[in-house]
């Protein structure tokens, strides 16, 4: 980042956007609820960040400064969509889904669609999550950030992330829970490792 | 323990960020608490629930180098356009003329680069999606897997090439500014010495009109 704030070297700023593009983008899928505004968004938020490369502090985390901005360009845009009325809970177009046709190894099509209903039913709470929880889940479970990481970018204390991350999940159960009942009946496919497993 | 560790301290505990000699703790608690484990598990459903929603591997890769040299290109016009609007707020009327007829065309220079950037980009486009037709054509009665690997080929080749045509495009665009400038700079000088002789002709015509005139 101290390239391209200094020198303004294309190179610079393409092996940033390498780097982060897909954090980011994918950040601004979950909170939006919407890929391909997700993409848009996340064109916007590198956008911005060139636009205002002169902002960066050095003596400050980048990733922090980029999470903020994404973050900020997504709440722009969740503003003016509820404004118009358009923020919905419409189920994702067949693009979407339409991955799970090429991958030759992958669950067979009930278990599939099963897959994909489930998946369609989390999308939709997490949208009715309230934003200051949503963020956290995102951030956390998603993007893996530390909690005091996620307390730095949205500049509230680690506790009160903590406080939130447990409300929101425990709203999901409420909103999820005949998939989570369906889910406990069965194998779990691509678990994430780690400690949740373990007790 | 006797007390029942706080909702914040899950958190910790369920996503691993809390020391192993705490971790220990919180799980022996949990062995033995029959309501803390209950609202463990509530949570542990949701995290599992929450892992079902993947996300699709970015379709395609952005490239914004193009677009930080055409930024850089913009902003050597303006600082050029900038620069003679400062150098120019003297009571010179040639000299404004001149930089606005200069600034015009170098406007007009850059609108007909972008237009022609943009239909480059239109054509290529159409070039790429006839690639993938014809890689699509011809690879009816192969095997899916093969299909598939020739249309990313396919795209891989094109988008290589237009990486290769914006770069050029844009060098062109650099070199025609900096020569652009260069004129200006020539032009702006040759105004400047025009606009100094003058001054000195006629500082030399008023000395000798003074030194002409009848003494009373």
């Amino acid at each position: 980042m101290w390239r391209v704030r200094t020198d303004d070297d294309p190179d610079a700023f393409a092996q940033l956007v390498g780097r982060w593009q897909k954090p980011i983008q994918n950040l601004c899928t979950r909170m939006t609820g919407d890929a391909h505004r997700g993409e848009d968004l996340a064109q916007e938020a590198f956008a911005r960040l060139f636009a205002r490369r002169k902002n960066y502090e050095p003596t400050g985390k980048f990733s922090t400064f980029l999470w903020r901005m994404a973050l900020n360009i997504c709440y722009d845009e969740l503003r003016k969509l509820k404004r118009r009325g358009e923020f919905s809970l419409d189920e994702q177009d067949a693009d979407e889904h339409s991955r799970y046709d090429l991958e030759a190894d992958g669950p067979t099509p009930d278990a599939q669609l099963v897959e994909d209903e489930r998946a369609e039913a989390v999308r939709r709470a997490l949208v009715e999550l309230a934003e200051p929880y949503r963020v956290v889940v995102v951030l956390r479970h998603y993007e893996g950030l530390k909690f005091r990481e996620i307390g730095d970018v949205l500049g509230i204390p680690e506790g009160t992330v903590k406080s939130r991350m447990s409300e929101a999940l425990t709203q999901l159960s409420r909103m999820l829970n005949p998939v989570i009942s369906e889910d406990s009946d069965r194998p779990r496919p691509n678990q994430r490792s780690n400690e949740r497993l373990l007790i | 323990m006797k007390t029942h560790p706080t909702a914040e301290e899950w958190m910790s505990f369920l996503y691993g960020e809390d020391s192993p000699a705490r971790h220990a703790e919180l799980g022996a608690h949990l062995h033995a608490c029959a309501a803390c484990r209950q609202q463990v598990q509530t949570w542990r459903g949701s995290m599992a629930a929450l892992d079902t929603w993947a996300l699709p591997e970015a379709r395609r890769p952005w490239s914004f180098a193009p677009a930080m040299r055409w930024a850089a290109a913009a902003v050597v016009v303006l600082g050029v356009g900038f620069g003679v609007g400062r150098m120019t707020s003297s009571a010179n009327a040639d000299m404004k003329q001149l930089t606005a007829a200069l600034r015009t065309e170098m406007e007009t220079k850059l609108a007909s680069t972008r237009d022609e950037f943009a239909l480059t980009l239109r054509q290529q486009r159409a070039e790429l999606a006839e690639a993938v037709h014809a890689a699509a054509s011809e690879a009816v009665g192969e095997g899916t897997e093969a299909f598939f690997a020739r249309i990313s080929l396919a795209i891989d080749q094109r988008r290589q090439a237009d990486q290769q045509a914006y770069l050029a495009a844009l060098r062109q665009i650099e070199e025609r500014n900096q020569s652009d400038y260069a004129a200006l700079r020539d032009d702006l000088n040759t105004v400047a010495v025009n606009a100094d002789d003058g001054f000195s002709q006629t500082r030399e015509q008023l000395l000798h009109l003074a030194s002409a005139q009848p003494a009373p």
